[in-house]
């Protein structure tokens, strides 16, 4: 085995013990390093140039250099691109802020003890853990306009006269998508939440009750404050999450003007329409948005979440 | 006071029984749809709990096959069942190969001394937020040159690049929670950083390895895009991506659709409830603690 291989040179002298170290130890991250540069690094700098040209995939002979005029589309040209855009700010601010205050609410109800605790943690965890493209088509069947759940539910109690056809409403179906999504995202900022909950100091809390601080103040002047750094990880983390969102769009509505977000568009402009060259320069305008979220992501993640 | 106490209880009763319902209900109603003939499906209100609870739709989907989008009965199938097979040799493989090769990472940063350190650890890192068209675009030029489109061990390849950046962070952070002093022992009777690792640590290790295992197995299980996009036949094709395909144009089998779904959702689920503690670990970890 190259493990016993490796194992029997690394016998440590005095001496020679740094040097040794370092090379064995890069010698180890290599495959991971070859990897990461074949798969992620090579490619992402290899796009750039390829923004530059027309290039579409079933014409492969008509390549063109444009220079930045594909750029120029995005910006001032491409109706698209303006209209996705948008899609993404109302779908992520949608997004965020539900499942952020679902996940919070779900938080300080598991801080809780009662009985079958452990199940209902466990219970609570599903959404996240199922597939997301199957979540998507579930939630589909569910909204169905002829046969499905929810429009029976309201139809039983009486809330509605007639079935709804709630994906098809160009207002509404990028809200299901947004609900969906935070229906979906909801158990991870639980999971973060309810670990800071519960690295409360009990006597904090005893301490304002003696105090005569009701629940209401306790949450708000001791809970809150020390819950700042995960609420802020959670948020970042969450912000990544709905910006980079496909498979339940996807599943919900395929690609569609009124849910297409940025990332369904890129997918539309070089998987469907096969415009390679238009779809790198798009894609390198998102990997500067996520750039930009990547930095706050590191810089939280390393601050703790100040 | 103890009315106030019994509000409370009500209180907590009813956001319980609220979170439980929120989580469950939708996953509920997929797998009582599953169980359902079509009579009872297709009727308004739909029959909550079914009469006459069925398997049809599962013995349709594995063995006999009622064909889906025009395809002739065997073959639709043979789709499904490949890609229920290629779902799981996707899943199983990538995780294997994770458990090893993140604690060699992982061990690597957290316990070895060398230059560089801090950069290649950002190497790592700063994969993980990042949206992927503006790789996948050229990986797709790559893969199509290289012959790795449409293959199992292409995508395989994908799978394990992709959890690479998160699992290594899981398994540093994981190695540096346990005691310097463990090895340190190893070190002085003659082992090498290596042994030291495969003998002492390893051992107290293993439930940083078993949250490796567990998340990579689902996200894997999960995946759908990057399969979207490279795989083409049934030869390679995983499940998500053969159920994507049962959505008509125009039809959608709703009542094969949801067996479908619920085979799809049953392994995740189970490792939710089997292996709880390490789902959460490995959600966290390399989240939240650094």
């Amino acid at each position: 085995m190259i493990f016993d291989y490796l194992a029997k040179t690394m016998i440590i002298r005095p001496g020679d013990f740094r040097r040794k170290e370092s090379v064995i130890a890069l010698l180890l991250l290599s495959p991971a390093v070859f990897l990461l540069i074949l798969f992620v690094y090579y490619p992402a700098l290899n796009t750039l140039p390829l923004s530059f040209f027309e290039y579409n995939l079933k014409m492969p002979l008509r390549k063109k250099f444009v220079g930045l005029n594909n750029y120029v589309k995005i910006f001032v040209l491409d109706k698209d691109f303006a209209r996705s855009f948008t899609n993404t700010i109302i779908f992520m601010a949608v997004t965020i802020s539900l499942s952020m205050l679902v996940g919070l609410f779900f938080a300080i109800i598991l801080n809780e003890k009662f009985p079958g605790r452990g199940l209902v943690r466990s219970i609570v965890l599903l959404p996240w853990v199922i597939p997301p493209v199957v979540n998507g088509y579930m939630w589909q069947w569910i909204l169905d306009g002829q046969w499905g759940a929810l429009n029976g539910l309201l139809y039983q109690l009486g809330l509605i006269k007639d079935y709804i056809v709630w994906l098809a409403n160009p207002t509404y179906s990028i809200l299901w998508c947004a609900f969906v999504q935070a229906w979906r995202d909801a158990p991870f900022i639980t999971v973060i939440l309810l670990a800071a909950l519960q690295s409360i100091p009990i006597e904090l809390i005893e301490a304002s009750k003696v105090d005569g601080a009701d629940a209401m103040r306790r949450f708000m002047y001791i809970v809150l404050p020390l819950l700042k750094p995960s609420l802020t990880i959670a948020f970042v983390i969450e912000l990544i999450n709905s910006f980079m969102a496909f498979d339940i769009i996807y599943a919900l509505t395929g690609v569609d003007p009124a849910t297409r977000t940025l990332m369904m568009y890129n997918y539309q402009v070089a998987f469907q329409f096969l415009e390679f060259g238009y779809g790198a320069a798009l894609s390198y305008v998102l990997f500067a948005i996520g750039l930009i979220f990547a930095y706050l992501y590191i810089k939280v993640i390393y601050g703790g979440g100040r | 006071m103890t009315l106030k106490k019994l509000l409370r209880k009500v209180v907590l009763a009813i956001a319980i029984s609220f979170l439980i319902l929120w989580s469950i209900g939708p996953i509920m109603w997929i797998f009582i749809s599953s169980i359902s003939p079509p009579v009872e499906l297709f009727s308004r209100p739909p029959h909550w709990i079914p009469y006459n609870p069925t398997l049809k739709n599962y013995i349709d989907l594995l063995v006999t096959g009622r064909g889906f989008r025009g395809a002739t009965v065997v073959p639709a199938v043979r789709y499904f069942r490949r890609g229920l097979i290629n779902s799981l040799i996707y899943a199983i493989t990538t995780t294997l190969i994770m458990a090893i090769f993140s604690s060699v990472t992982g061990y690597v940063f957290a316990r070895y001394n060398f230059p560089l350190k801090d950069v290649l650890f950002y190497l790592f890192i700063s994969v993980i937020p990042i949206p992927g068209w503006a790789v996948l675009i050229t990986i797709y030029r790559i893969f199509a040159s290289a012959g790795l489109l449409n293959t199992l061990h292409g995508m395989i390849i994908l799978f394990v690049t992709y959890r690479l950046p998160i699992d290594t962070w899981l398994m540093k952070s994981y190695f540096e929670s346990i005691p310097k002093d463990l090895e340190e022992a190893a070190l002085i009777d003659g082992c090498s950083k290596l042994e030291a690792m495969f003998r002492v640590v390893m051992p107290v290790a293993l439930p940083g390895i078993a949250a490796v295992l567990i998340v990579s197995f689902i996200s894997t299980w999960n995946a759908f895009l990057a399969p979207l996009i490279f795989t083409f036949t049934e030869e390679a094709k995983p499940l998500t991506v053969v159920i994507s395909e049962f959505i008509g144009q125009y039809y959608v089998e709703w009542d094969l659709m949801s067996a479908a779904a619920v085979i799809a959702i049953l392994p995740p689920l189970l490792f939710a409830f089997l292996f709880q503690k390490y789902l959460i670990e490995g959600l966290t970890r390399g989240a939240v603690k650094y």
